[in-house]
């Protein structure tokens, strides 16, 4: 890459500014998901992946890893359980899908999350039997990803 | 200012330690800065990104004047940027430490998600300032449309709702209902929508306003409000009110498409009812699910339910048409033109389908969101299939695909609250709104300076780092423009491999220029009325010549656009009353955006609407 002078960079950065500079979303980004002319939108998405079945595989896995970062942020001290699983349904649907209380990598995921969002025993015990809503199979995931988040953490 | 020279001094410290520690794990612990040039009209200073893995984090201009987090594919950034656009993409790979690799990604996803959270927030404040509006406007009994507002209901478009359901029409849900009344008694339907319909009768506003809290470690803190909780109430109502009706599919919501990639054979067919019997147990459940928006998961499943059980009937795969209301279109003249880049989408259409079909009945046991995968391919292939057969428009979605058909329902219980109560209530809500408003453009404002694409991609790059050590702030500089802010990262990085991505036209060039004669080539491909690789589009500006590639002779190229320019404003301003102002709009961009190219400096590159697949459009390269 060539590198140009500050000097001429500053004076043409002025004349440029009368219409737009950096980080406004582009014209083209807009046009791809919003435009009749789009060729970008998901047909062509994956188009260098190896197969199909590995877009969704790896939709799959940024799901899992969408729902842990997103619980390590959960505070169990202010924020309303009910929210939380509000806000797993958005991302569910952004993944594709809607029923995440089935998806076996949901509970899992969550547990790792709130072994991050550094949980103490028994603020974990209380989230987990609400989001687990009598499910002992839940309330098993939950917990598995709990001591693995907390392994993990302890490695890092 | 900023406060990223750490980060680039860590990252130097990083990189050779993790090479040679871990040379064969740092292979796949990389991060990637990336730099895409100037383009006119969106970025003249160019664009900054960082790719991890997969996924290339960014900062984009966004509502309220913020500066928003966007994660896109890495497939779909390049297609983007170095096609579309047009604009050569220049990558610093960055070998790290796995676990540090790790914590940038973490840090880069999870700020990205609770950004997206605090918008939430926002739209549920402003939902609830709409929600109490109406109910008040209702409660007047104002003679505009608020008197006869109705709840609209997410999935309430993909019923028969007019009262003439009760006929048992649907394939599927009676059995649905039969198991429901088996497992928890056979009034159970009618006292659960009595209790709910109270439920939504007794909601009152919320009166407390959300704490913001402007962190990318903890989401917003937010209460259940009163908007939400009134729509998840309207879907759980709506959702059992269909169940015990039965009620049948409307007709336009089956995505039914002829082919044979759609017939099933005896096997497929087993399979498939094997799947709804497992969506129909599922489905049982979810009536006594702790989620509070199990309405909507319930009102698609049982619509989805009906689906199969018709697939299995007819012997042919049948789909919920999943498509939002307002997809955007792929005009009709270019169905019926089949313009090469319709057919490239249709065709890809289809196979993605076929893979997808394959896929899922060579699962032994799909789950609801492998199915969805395989809905939303067949919806995109029967759309094809349709626009391509009676050549008309054709929906085209970038977001994921789920049916939604919201529409009005009347007869739905309205929250029996006061008039004082709700014109208290609103003023609350509007003060809850505006405060929210302001600490979001507090926290996220774009400052031109101090606060766009760069500084925010690098301070969140350094806060990913968990060394924990911070540096002295930058009182200075040109590190705020993405293209000195490339040069000082790998500047800081000796060790950091350096390629690019060229641009679409720059690909298509070096491969005309290794084949045909250079002089002709030039000839031809350095002026926008004899290329064959771009044609006008309505966004570009009046230009004549490339001036990319035009070494020494841009200034006098440049200056050739610049009168080019001036012309084609003079005949825009004769022209004005006729069009618009739209000739001379294009001609004054033209005349601005070809100054800079006296001074060398080349912003414009071209974009495109299309480019061919074959040859291939672009693919990295060392740089040059």
């Amino acid at each position: 890459m060539s590198t140009r002078s500050a000097a001429f960079f500053i004076a043409v950065l002025g004349l440029a500014s009368c219409f737009s500079l950096a980080c406004f979303k582009s014209s083209t980004t807009q046009a791809s998901f919003e435009s009749s002319s789009d060729s970008s939108s998901s047909p062509f998405r994956s188009s260098s992946s190896s197969s199909p079945d590995d877009d969704e595989q790896t939709e799959d896995e940024a799901y899992r890893r969408d729902v842990q970062d997103y619980a390590s942020s959960f505070d169990a001290t202010g924020d309303d359980t009910r929210v939380f699983q509000r806000d797993l349904s958005e991302i569910a649907e952004t993944h594709g899908f809607i029923d995440w209380e089935s998806h076996e990598g949901t509970y899992l995921a969550i547990g790792r999350g709130l072994a991050r969002a550094s949980l103490d025993d028994r603020r974990f015990r209380k989230l987990a039997v609400e989001l687990a809503n009598e499910d002992f199979g839940r309330l098993a995931l939950l917990q598995a990803g709990f001591e693995a988040g907390r392994e993990g953490a302890g490695t890092r | 200012m900023i406060s990223w020279r750490c980060a680039l001094a860590l990252l130097a410290y990083a990189t050779p330690f993790a090479v040679l520690a871990k040379s064969a794990a740092a292979s796949a612990s990389t991060v990637e800065y990336l730099y895409v040039e100037a383009n006119e009209g969106s970025s003249a200073g160019g664009h900054v990104a960082l790719r991890v893995d997969d996924h290339v984090f960014d900062f984009q201009n966004a509502e309220l004047g913020t500066l928003r987090r966007r994660r896109t594919d890495w497939d779909q950034f390049r297609y983007i940027y170095s096609v579309r656009e047009n604009r050569t993409i220049h990558v610093a790979r960055l070998s790290l430490l796995p676990r540090d690799r790790d914590a940038i990604r973490e840090r880069f996803n999870r700020g990205y998600l609770i950004q997206n959270k605090h918008f939430s927030v926002w739209e549920t404040l402003r939902r609830d300032r709409d929600l109490i509006e109406r109910l008040l406007a209702r409660k007047e009994g104002a003679s505009d449309g608020h008197a006869r507002w109705a709840p609209r209901v997410r999935g309430a478009g993909l019923f028969r709702l007019d009262g003439n359901a009760a006929f048992d029409g649907s394939v599927g849900l009676a059995a649905l209902r039969e198991r429901i009344a088996d497992e928890r008694g056979a009034n159970y339907l009618d006292h659960r929508i009595r209790a709910l319909e109270e439920e939504a009768e007794a909601l009152v506003p919320t009166a407390d306003a959300p704490v913001f809290r402007p962190s990318d470690v903890e989401s917003a803190s937010s209460t259940y409000r009163f908007s939400d909780r009134y729509r998840d109430l309207c879907e759980k109502i709506l959702a059992l009110r269909v169940l015990r009706a039965s009620a049948e599919l409307h007709p336009d919501v089956r995505v039914v498409s002829a082919g044979e990639r759609y017939a099933l054979d005896s096997m497929e067919r087993a399979q498939l009812r094997s799947f709804a019997d497992a969506q129909e147990a599922r489905l049982a459940r979810l009536v006594a699910s702790g989620r509070p928006d199990w309405g909507f998961a319930l009102i698609v499943g049982m619509a989805r339910l009906q689906t199969l059980r018709e697939s299995e009937i007819f012997g042919r795969l049948r789909f919920l048409d999943a498509f939002s209301a307002d997809a955007p279109l792929l005009s009709a003249k270019s169905v019926r033109r089949a313009d090469a880049f319709v057919v490239e989408l249709g065709e890809r259409a289809q196979m993605e389908f076929e893979t997808a079909r394959t896929h899922f009945f060579a699962h032994t046991s799909p789950n609801e969101a492998q199915f969805a995968w395989l809905e939303e391919k067949a919806n995109r292939d029967a759309e094809f299939q349709r626009g391509l057969s009676i050549g008309r428009e054709v929906r085209m979605q970038a977001s994921r695909l789920i049916p939604q058909r919201s529409a009005e329902v009347g007869r739905l219980p309205i929250p029996a609250v006061g008039g004082a109560v709700l014109r208290m209530a609103g003023r609350l809500a509007e003060a809850a709104l505006d405060a929210y408003e302001a600490a979001l453009r507090d926290a996220f404002g774009y400052r031109l300076v101090d606060r766009n694409c760069v500084t925010e991609l690098l301070a969140a790059l350094e806060s990913g780092l968990p060394h924990g050590t911070r540096t002295d702030r930058i009182a200075g500089g040109l590190d705020f423009i993405p293209f000195v802010s490339f040069d000082s990262l790998v500047e800081a990085n000796p060790t950091a491999q350096e390629f690019e991505v060229p641009s679409y036209r720059r690909t298509r060039l070096d491969v005309m220029y290794a084949t045909e004669n250079d002089v002709a080539v030039w000839l031809r491909e350095s002026n926008t009325l004899t290329s064959t690789i771009y044609r006008p589009t309505a966004r570009d500006s009046f230009f004549l010549f490339f001036t990319e590639d035009a070494g020494p002779a841009r200034p006098i190229l440049g200056a050739l656009n610049v009168a080019a320019a001036v012309g084609d404003l003079a005949l825009g301003l004769l022209k004005a009353p006729f069009d618009r102002g739209r000739t001379a709009w294009s001609g004054l961009k033209g005349v601005v955006f070809s100054l800079p190219e006296l001074f060398f400096i080349d912003l414009r590159k071209g974009a495109l609407d299309y480019a061919p697949a074959d040859p291939p459009r672009t693919a990295a390269r060392p740089s040059v």
